[in-house]
């Protein structure tokens, strides 16, 4: 094996060119060393593997990595933090890479972040298990640092600040931990939009400029990059009303969970999602498609995979607490074919049921561990751009979705409310469902290569408020339309939006946003499960797209809001017990109104 | 709970016998789904209050922090010191304060914001609606 890494390295540099490069990354690898359950990780090497399930998916739907892997680019000297239940850091397939940092927030020390769930251990276990050893599988980034934080079972102000970057010691001048990456499997569902306001919530104000700081200017200004899950929320979301948990679903054509074949949570809608120092993450399944429980929206960064849920089709082969008394994986557990005592895996210390944007997530900071670690010189957002120009068009055919509605003549018309694959005016491809493209880590390992240079200094624009008052007329597919025209030129990295907007039933709106080239991006789909009744609809709601990376700021942008339904199409509210309440239901009685939207620009000169 | 005498919307069936009580989702909610065969006649109107929910959806609790922005610098060690107090993290302009035997907040609070350098002192709480995804 070593002589063969030997050999390609060495056949790399006497060629010594990008297209040299190009060709030999372009072949199949396999992922040397032994690590029993390697072959059923079809998101390292998707060959059509079951990882125990009943059935495979399809080959080369995966993360691009076999070649990396192979150069033995994995992620060495680069710390991943996982923010999350815990962390069991004695596993034995993760304690080789676990340094020193983590915190166990419930008894209040340093060291071991003791796990009670097993949710932070199976991301442990994606970002960074160790590989070749004889045991599991491996991570994307198998020669990664994790540390581990239990934060999500001790959430405060002061814990917060502890697990995303920030030292104990606050009266120290460097308060930057080692983490270059913070992996957050976690997120929530509001039920409808929250207002972005630093003064009705300076916890809010304080998050972002810490996450600000740190992805600028730790490690001597390289920065760090934060990792979000987008959200599981496609079908449906949960909400709590007066204490008690709801399941949200739609209910159109008479049938639950059917919106029309439309996303039913717009990630978007989660505020930490809007945040540009939040790297976005959909879910793909092992054929390459939306999982069927991803949240999506135009502020997704990118897709990677995640599976489904291990018993019909292919999830996630990861660690699991250890033993088969604890965790996903114990005996009499047989949803999946690893469960209860499998031989590959006698004492239960792996799992094939991991799922979610939550396995999205850190497959996603594996890949950006290791593309760090090819040229740890690079700054975070050059990392971030370089994934970007690499990354794949999954899904390739996938056309979107139109919404047939009746407009308020009576007449039946058509909305491409989801559109297929675009590209933009910069030459990046974009999708709603999965940003600017499916993670490749060998495209952009071979680019860190051969980049000497990181990307210009991050340039925010000023809000730019445009005042429009003007009304959306009700089942439209015409819609409203509101201009401004901005004269700061940057090179797009992201487009924010502050929307005021009353409307009773905001469900029934798309809003979109064109740039001057005449990209169009949806900034949130129309038939999203918002529980607005009679509300006042969007208050200084935040709203983030990724579509237009690449273009200039420069010109007349567009906003437009297309109201798509009059009739009496419905949201359910499902207490998981013998209560089911219908909202939504009724059409709004006056027509919504655009009071002003504000625009600015994250980029560079 | 003042809302939910829903009773016209109550619909009986063993249907819906399960339940998804914990707070973490080790995967994607998925497997609990509502009983598909139902028909749209067994589903009633809830009142609308009832959605009128401040928090949209979430569940909020106090973490017992005081959350400070601060304009310029406070010597907090006496003000501390009168109601017990701790600072248990800091960044930038802001300072997180902490009672150490169940000071009384909403009046610490009030001094607080009556201090000039302070620009807000707020009650900090967690939403314990964020989940793993």
């Amino acid at each position: 094996m070593a002589f063969k890494k030997t050999l390609i390295a060495s056949s790399l540099v006497l060629a010594g060119s990008l297209s040299s490069i190009a060709s030999v990354q372009a072949q199949e690898f396999p992922l040397y060393g032994d690590d029993p359950l390697v072959d059923q990780q079809w998101h390292l090497k998707n060959t059509g593997q079951t990882a125990f399930s009943k059935s495979g998916g399809i080959a080369g739907n995966d993360l691009d990595i076999d070649f990396a892997h192979a150069m033995g680019i994995k992620g060495r000297g680069i710390t991943v933090s996982v923010i999350d239940t815990g962390l069991e850091t004695d596993h034995p397939d993760l304690s080789p890479n676990v340094v020193a940092g983590s915190i166990n927030f419930l008894e209040g020390d340093i060291g071991y972040p003791v796990d009670n769930h097993g949710h932070g251990t199976a991301v442990g276990g994606l970002i960074a298990a160790e590989d070749n050893n004889k045991i599991g599988g491996r991570g994307v980034a198998p020669d990664a640092n994790l540390i581990g934080f239990n934060y999500l079972f001790a959430q405060d102000d002061t814990n917060w600040l502890l697990s995303h970057g920030v030292s104990a010691d606050w009266r120290a001048l460097d308060r930057f931990t080692d983490p270059r990456v913070f992996n957050q499997s976690y997120g929530w569902t509001p039920n409808s939009p929250l207002k972005h306001n630093y003064s009705a919530d300076p916890s809010l104000e304080m998050n972002d400029t810490v996450m600000q700081d740190v992805s600028l200017d730790s490690h001597w200004g390289r920065g760090a990059t934060y990792v979000k899950s987008a959200g599981n929320s496609f079908q449906r979301y949960n909400t709590n009303l007066f204490g008690i948990r709801f399941q949200v679903l739609p209910r159109e054509n008479n049938n639950y969970y059917d919106n029309n074949g439309l996303p039913f949570h717009n990630a978007n809608v989660t505020h930490t999602n809007t945040n540009f120092w939040n790297l976005v993450i959909s879910a793909t399944d092992a054929n390459g498609k939306v999982a069927s429980y991803s949240s999506v929206g135009s502020n997704v960064f990118f897709a990677a995979p995640a599976g489904e849920f291990g018993s019909d089709s292919p999830a996630m082969v990861t660690t699991d607490l250890s033993g088969c008394d604890q965790g996903s994986n114990v005996l009499g557990n047989t949803r999946n074919g690893l469960h209860g005592g499998n031989e590959l895996d006698p004492n239960c210390d792996y799992q094939g049921t991991m799922n979610g944007t939550s396995s999205a997530a850190p497959n996603t900071a594996g890949a950006i561990a290791v593309v760090m670690s090819a040229n740890p010189g690079l700054s975070a957002r050059t990392v971030r751009d370089l994934l970007v120009k690499t990354a794949r068009k999954t899904d390739p055919d996938n056309s979107g979705v139109d919404l047939a509605f009746e407009n308020a003549d009576g007449d039946m018309v058509s909305y491409n409310a989801i559109p297929g694959w675009q590209t933009n005016a910069a030459g990046y491809h974009f999708h709603q469902y999965y940003g600017l493209g499916a993670v490749n880590v060998d495209g952009a390992v071979q680019k860190a290569l051969f980049t000497s240079a990181s990307l210009p200094k991050l340039q925010i624009t000023d809000w730019q408020q445009t005042i429009a008052n003007v009304a959306v007329p009700d089942a439209s597919v015409v819609g409203v339309e509101t201009k401004a025209t901005t004269n700061d030129d940057v090179t797009i990295e992201a487009v924010q939006v502050k929307l005021n907007l009353d409307h009773q039933r905001i469900r029934d709106l798309s809003i979109e946003l064109i740039s001057p080239s005449g990209t169009r991006s949806v900034l949130m789909s129309a038939r999203t499960g918002f529980l607005s009744l009679g509300g006042t609809g969007y208050e200084d709601s935040m709203l983030m797209s990724t579509h237009f990376y690449g273009e200039s700021s420069k010109g007349e942008w567009t906003l437009k809001v297309v109201d798509t339904d009059k009739g009496d199409s419905a949201t359910i509210l499902w207490d998981y017990g013998t209560n089911i309440y219908r909202v939504n239901n009724y059409n709004n009685l006056e027509l919504g109104v655009v009071k002003d939207w504000s625009i600015r620009f994250y980029g560079h000169k | 709970m003042k809302y939910l005498p829903l009773a016209i919307a109550l619909l009986c069936t063993t249907a819906f016998a399960q339940q998804n009580t914990t707070n973490v989702n080790s995967t994607a909610p998925a497997d609990i789904e509502i009983n598909k065969t139902l028909s749209g006649d067994d589903v009633k109107e809830a009142n609308a209050d009832f959605l009128l929910n401040a928090d949209h959806g979430a569940l909020i609790q106090t973490t017992g922090e005081i959350l400070v922005k601060l304009e310029g610098n406070v010597d907090f060690d006496s003000f501390n010191e009168k109601h017990h107090l701790t600072i248990t993290q800091a960044y930038g302009a802001f300072y997180i304060l902490k009672s150490k035997n169940g000071t009384d907040l909403n009046q610490v609070i009030e001094e607080l914001q009556l201090m000039p350098q302070v620009l807000s002192a707020t009650l900090a709480t967690a939403n314990m609606s964020i989940e793993a995804n």
